[in-house]
């Protein structure tokens, strides 16, 4: 016999009986015609033949009525197939609604999982892999001109180097030199967009194509050519009245009458912001190489891999340090992906969330499985009546696995409403602090992907065991009660739990790390009081200010109306707020100290008015502050803050040294102030330098006033009328108070926190819920035992310690595992934090703290149901 | 066999059927000897087509079939008349009729004139 697949035995066994049955009433048939002609009197012979004759064709007979049974039992089938599909799912339902409480626990865990990963995976996919608004945004990379290695200190470079950098290369297509500014146009009321001088490279590298008008011109570039613009269409809308209107526009930008020749699309926002562009205008080759105030975009040229172009640019930078040794000896260019500028910093902490949404996603799974694991258990006598009633193994089957598709159907429903509403939320938190086209989506593939894993596992972990169940004997089952089952599977769910709990450690324990190293951000001393101080900035643009002189008075005369304003207490100007991004570094020199070449110390400087620190409250040490005495014609003063001066006077007697900032010769220190936080929260003090906007006028300012009352704001259309009062033509922009732009240093952190601290919070509620599931399971099984203890004099405090004691020991397992973990990954995740320590004891603490009541708290209520245990019913139960 | 006996007609075959079960349950011979009774032996079913006939009818439910005891004590298949057979009894009886007496009708018409 050949050999037949087991579903085709079922097939033949079908058909078989049809074929029997229509064999038997055909033989019925003839038998009876036989005995009619015999009973007429006929031989017997004589009699089959001529039966055989009436019939005619007995095989034909036969193999049309089979054909006509298979057909119909084959369509029967199918409706019966429908049928019981439909019982099976109304049963589920039926059965579902009955295990409410553990069925709305284990779907939620599912959604959460689901909509926890989904969302984290579709915030990390965007930032990571969205491809930049340009054609060609794979081949672009930035170079930085990095000191002494430290690539996060330095960002900009110079022009020469810019020049030597572009003669002497060999990967790139090109290089552009972007420098980042903003312009005032001045219409009916001046205006103020942000925008960069370019050189007429860029556009081309980025692979932008012009709207309207034309790109500029590589004759641009050059200092006698007529003054151009290219602005994008947003600009080009609100303020010409259209794209073909703004082309060919002449508009006065800070008192130059620029033509503009171009409109690009709004995406092109680079640097990221920018709404106008000006050529940069090729500067003397010979201009000081260490005055670094440009950023760089390059294309790679085709072939050119990331490392070749990084060996490249250093082999040019060592030549340049041995050529130019007193500028750039220790500077060498770095090539980055462009795209590093924008995700860079929130790398590693989408790293750590994705990390984190794995752990969650992972918790959810086991969770479902071990409720999965408990229902399939707590029905074993179920199945194993319903077996011995005759259900076929099949049907029961099926069932179970209906069962666990309607679930995991319900929770990916919900799951994937969660990843909207995730996706939603993160989109809404990051909008502002991500370039615009960087919107935020749901990933399909994330969205499938955990769909598909958390299912399985739902529906796997419901069958698997119902598998087992079909298996057993049902008379076994029966005859054994509940206690014959599940040790195997008691100890498997165990293990979930303790999984469950570990994990939620790991995670407690990261969002500690998370939420202290926000808190200590918060709580960071500024050195200064940011409460009640307006800043806003000016520029001075225009001719008329090529003077000195005018930038000086321009800034004293607006100093002198701001604090005449009614509430406010002190104005003053710096050239960078605190906390507003990095500053100005000047290479600088100590007198009677030398320092071999190269090796210049590098200070952060600030121009300011003499106001400046009682505007912020920063604490003035020594000596005395700046007035309006230290004016142009007077001896160069400078004031130096605490860190300065204890690392080069730390006997304490700076005041009255002298130093060289490279602006205006020696100056002598007349005091010293206490350190602020200049560029951002996380640095630590380093020397800081003041010195008088009089004595080296900067064409921009930073205002900070100091207000009194709540709402420092409310100064800004005083400030504007002053102003205005002025000149005309100058614009106030960029007005923020002090606190908001603290607020906004922080804000991307506490995201961080805060998502940390959502995923933590899901984590424990899904291990609650596991240790919840587990131990009903448990105290659901004992019932006959509890029973027993308590008719014979078992306390009811005996009893519930006796379920307690489990819980803890899952916990202590679980937790002695996820501590561990968590020392780890907070090691890890101490990296990318700021200010806290892997090793810190409370960490670990809080995480034990909380695992402990959860663990705790899940226990209480099947605690309570075995103390309430009647020991007659129980006993009788059984 | 007293006379040549005459071929049953296809779909014929199926009324006749319907007419014999809706006595009562009767197996696929008493099925046919009904059909020779009362037709006195003038249409002669062909056997073999009985029962694939049987078969479809049941399968379109208008006969159902359940296994019995013979009258001989040997296990037979039985059919009866369901509601549904019932109805298409009466329909395709009327339809019959109708077709036989326009058959009638138009033998019995008298040379048309040209």
């Amino acid at each position: 016999m050949k050999n037949t697949p087991a579903w085709r035995r079922y097939v033949t066994f079908w058909q078989s009986n049809i074929a029997e049955d229509v064999d038997d009433e055909l033989q019925f048939h003839l038998e009876m015609r036989v005995n009619e002609y015999i009973a007429r009197g006929m031989a017997p012979a004589d009699a089959r033949r001529l039966a055989e004759q009436r019939f005619g064709s007995v095989d034909r007979a036969r193999t049309a009525c089979v054909d006509i049974n298979e057909q119909h039992a084959k369509s029967e089938g199918r409706a019966e197939l429908l049928a019981t599909l439909r019982q099976d799912v109304g049963f589920a339902t039926r059965l579902l609604r009955r295990q409410l409480v553990q069925s709305i626990v284990a779907a939620i865990c599912l959604a959460l999982g689901i909509g926890a990963t989904t969302t984290m995976f579709s915030v990390a996919n965007t930032l990571l892999l969205r491809p930049l608004p340009f054609p060609n945004g794979d081949r672009l990379v930035t170079i930085l001109s990095v000191r002494n290695g430290d690539r996060a200190g330095g960002l900009v470079g110079s022009y020469p180097d810019f020049m030597d950098w572009r003669a002497r290369q060999h990967s790139f297509v090109d290089i552009a030199a972007v420098r980042q500014t903003s312009y005032t146009l001045i219409q009916e009321t001046p205006s103020r967009i942000s925008g960069a001088a370019v050189s007429t490279s860029l556009f081309r590298l980025l692979g932008v194509h012009p709207v309207a008008g034309r790109l500029f011109r590589d004759d641009e570039e050059l200092p006698d050519t007529p003054p151009t613009m290219i602005v994008s269409q947003r600009v080009a809308e609100a303020r010409f009245g259209g794209t073909a209107k703004a082309v060919g526009a002449q508009i006065n930008v800070g008192g130059t009458v620029r033509t503009i020749v171009g409109v690009v699309p709004d995406v092109v926002a680079f640097p990221q912001g920018s709404d106008a562009w000006t050529p940069l205008v090729r500067a003397d080759p010979n201009r000081s190489r260490g005055s670094r105030n440009l950023e760089f975009v390059a294309q790679l040229r085709p072939g050119a891999s990331l490392e070749a172009a990084r060996r490249d640019m250093r082999s040019i930078s060592d030549a340049l340090a041995k050529e130019y040794n007193d500028s750039n000896s220790d500077i060498v260019a770095y090539v980055e992906p462009l795209r590093e500028r924008y995700v860079g910093s929130a790398r590693a902490g989408l790293f750590a969330m994705a990390a984190a949404s794995i752990l969650v996603l992972l918790v959810a799974c086991t969770n479902v499985a071990g409720l999965q694991l408990a229902r399939a258990s707590a029905r074993a006598r179920e199945i194993a009546v319903r077996t011995a009633l005759g259900a076929a193994r099949g049907r029961v089957l099926r069932q179970l696995l209906t069962e666990s598709v309607l679930l995991s159907v319900v929770g990916g429903v919900l799951g994937i409403g969660l990843a909207v509403a995730g996706g939603k939320t993160v989109a809404t938190a990051v909008a502002g602090s991500v370039p615009n086209w960087m919107t935020f989506s749901l990933d399909p593939r994330a969205l499938v992907f955990t769909l598909a894993v958390s299912m399985l596992v739902g529906i796997a972990f419901g069958v698997a065991p119902a598998l087992h169940l079909s298996r057993l004997q049902p008379s076994d089952v029966l005859r054994g009660g509940r206690s014959a089952f599940g040790a195997s599977r008691g100890r498997l769910q165990n293990s979930f739990v303790v999984v469950q709990i570990a994990l939620s450690v790991i995670l407690v324990i990261g969002a500690t790390l998370a939420i202290e190293s926000v808190v200590r951000l918060q709580n960071v001393p500024l050195g200064l009081d940011p409460h009640g101080v307006m800043t806003f900035r000016i520029s001075l643009q225009g001719r008329r200010y090529d003077s000195s002189s005018e930038r000086v008075a321009a800034i004293r005369e607006l100093d002198r109306r701001v604090a005449a304003i009614p509430g406010v207490e002190v104005s003053a100007a710096t050239t960078y707020a605190p906390i507003a991004g990095c500053c100005s570094q000047f290479g600088t020199q100590i007198e009677g100290r030398t320092v071999p070449p190269g090796k210049e110390l590098m200070v952060t400087g600030n121009l300011v008015t003499p106001g400046i620190f009682r505007a912020l409250r920063i604490p003035l040490l020594r000596g005395r502050e700046f007035t309006d005495a230290d004016g142009p014609n007077a001896p160069q003063v400078v004031i130096i803050n605490e860190t300065f001066a204890k690392t080069f006077w730390p006997a304490g007697d700076a005041v009255g040294h002298r130093i060289d900032t490279g602006g205006g010769g020696m100056a002598t220190i007349i005091g010293i102030v206490g350190d602020i936080k200049q560029a951002r929260l996380v640095d630590p003090p380093e020397p800081q330098f003041y010195r008088a906007h009089a004595q080296d006028p900067w064409d921009r300012m930073t205002y900070t006033v100091r207000v009194k009352g709540d709402n420092p704001e409310r100064i800004i259309p005083d400030v504007r009328r002053a102003l205005h009062e002025i000149d005309p033509t100058l614009a106030v922009y960029g007005s923020v108070t002090l606190d908001r732009m603290i607020e906004q240093a922080v804000s991307s952190k506490r995201l961080f926190g805060g998502l940390f601290v959502a995923l933590a919070t899901v984590a424990l509620f899904l291990a609650a819920a596991g240790v919840y599931a587990v131990m009903s399971f448990y105290v659901g099984q004992r019932i006959p035992e509890i029973g027993l203890r308590v008719a014979l004099g078992a306390e009811r405090r005996r009893v519930i310690a006796l379920v307690l004691r489990r819980s803890v020991g899952l916990a202590i397992v679980g937790g002695i595992l996820g501590l561990t973990g968590g020392a780890v990954a907070a090691r890890v995740l101490a990296h990318s934090l700021y200010g806290v320590d892997a090793a810190e004891p409370v960490i670990y603490a809080v995480a034990a703290f909380a695992l402990a009541s959860v663990a705790v708290l899940a226990t209480l209520a099947p605690a309570r149901r075995a103390s309430a245990v009647d020991p007659m019913v129980a006993l009788r139960a059984e | 066999m007293s006379e040549p006996s005459i071929e049953v007609l296809r779909g014929t075959l199926d009324l006749l059927i319907l007419k014999a079960v809706s006595w009562g349950p009767t197996h696929g011979y008493g099925v046919a000897r009904w059909i020779e009774g009362a037709t006195n032996d003038v249409l002669q079913i062909e056997e073999g087509s009985l029962y694939p006939a049987l078969h479809r009818l049941e399968v379109r439910g208008w006969i159902a079939s359940e296994w019995g005891t013979s009258e001989n004590n040997r296990r037979a298949k039985f059919y009866t008349l369901t509601p549904k057979g019932r109805a298409q009894l009466r329909l395709e009886a009327a339809t019959w009729t109708r077709f036989a007496h326009a058959v009638f009708a138009a033998l019995e018409a008298p040379p048309q004139p040209t």
